[in-house]
């Protein structure tokens, strides 16, 4: 069944002046259609300068996060039918926009250097794999399904009002590494994420839960980084 | 920007809102405080205490009290280990809670009143 809807779309177009507007398009589509369909529509039959980041397509690379109707969302993953006649989109909130749904990734990326994203174990390698069980791979397992879309960390109050707060993709990302069995640099992920703009930040407000695509429980994963945090002795940076 | 509110976020409004009054609050309850120094000023300001202006207050007061209270005892609970699973039905709850101690406590105030 074909429907018509409107996009109200917020464009930034930095050499114009004003440089921001909103531009509304109207476009028939079926209900098995997506809000990205939409907007490669639009880019392909209306405007070709509308600018937008899109990848898979799939909701595996993350790249078409962007907030619709007040609500970060993958493209990519909501379905027309889910949404009123009239659909807002808006790039990500609090990044930097670089043209209409473009923003710059860059400060999200740094929250995730910081917490050390890669695995540290100096003891020599055994002559096969480093063996995990299922049980410890189940623990970690929903914290890998992260594809870092970014929509958490923008749909975070505490990082709109502070741009230092690792924000809720890095701190999974650190629980991916502190909660692995192969992983031995436990006290210095904890250095890393209990300083002031660390854990101890999340005021648990739930944002992050409630827009990952992934659909990961992420508030649930920073309370139990706080545990071990305070197990461990470490409270606001300093032992 | 607009952001679309929900259960969560809309807790930790009220939470910080209610936190921020406590703390103006405080400066009152202290002026208060201070007339205990002679038992006729006490008297005087207790006295004032009774009007029915006062006494509204004093609901609104514990209104922000009881919902700062509960706000802190479902974050409390959800950082010694509660499951985040419940964490909305945990906020309802503590809205109904809150409602229902706030009329109750609300009959017995103005009980002493009319």
């Amino acid at each position: 069944m074909s429907k018509f809807y409107t996009f109200r779309i917020k464009r930034y177009l930095p050499d114009q002046n004003p440089p921001t507007r909103w531009d509304e398009f109207r476009i028939k589509l079926n209900s098995m259609e997506r809000v990205l369909d939409g907007l490669v529509k639009i880019k392909e039959n209306i405007d070709g300068t509308l600018t937008f980041r899109k990848s898979c397509a799939h909701g595996v690379c993350g790249s078409c996060a962007m907030n619709i109707n007040g609500k970060n969302r993958l493209a990519c993953q909501t379905l027309v039918k889910d949404l009123p006649e009239i659909i807002e989109i808006e790039p990500l909130p609090s990044l930097p926009v670089i043209k209409d749904l473009v923003v710059d990734m860059t400060l999200f990326f740094e929250k995730n250097d910081k917490v050390l994203p890669y695995l540290i174990n100096d003891e020599p390698p055994p002559e096969r794999e480093r063996i995990q069980s299922p049980e410890e791979q189940h623990r970690i397992l929903e914290s890998i399904t992260c594809i870092m879309c970014g929509s958490c960390t923008t749909s975070c109050p505490v990082f709109w009002a502070d741009k230092q707060y690792l924000g809720p993709s890095a701190l999974l990302k650190s629980y991916r590494f502190l909660f692995d069995t192969r992983d031995r640099a436990t006290e210095e992920r904890l250095q890393a994420i209990t300083g002031e703009h660390g854990v101890w930040r999340c005021h648990s407000i739930f944002n992050c839960v409630e827009v990952c695509p992934k659909e990961i429980d992420i508030t649930n994963h920073i309370l139990k980084l706080k545990r071990l945090a305070v197990k461990k002795g470490f409270r606001g940076g300093e032992r | 920007m607009r952001y679309r509110w929900h259960i969560g976020s809309l807790a930790w409004l009220v939470h910080r809102i209610t936190g921020v009054l406590l703390a103006l609050y405080l400066i009152a309850h202290i002026f208060v405080l201070s007339h205990l120094k002679d038992p006729s000023s006490y008297n005087q300001i207790m006295n004032m205490m009774k009007n029915p202006v006062i006494k509204i207050g004093e609901l609104m007061l514990f209104a922000v009290v009881l919902i700062h209270v509960f706000a802190g005892i479902r974050i409390t609970m959800l950082e010694i280990g509660f499951s985040t699973k419940y964490h909305k039905q945990m906020a309802y709850f503590s809205a109904f809670a809150v409602c229902l101690i706030w009329l109750i406590g609300a009959f017995y105030f103005l009980k002493e009143v009319f």
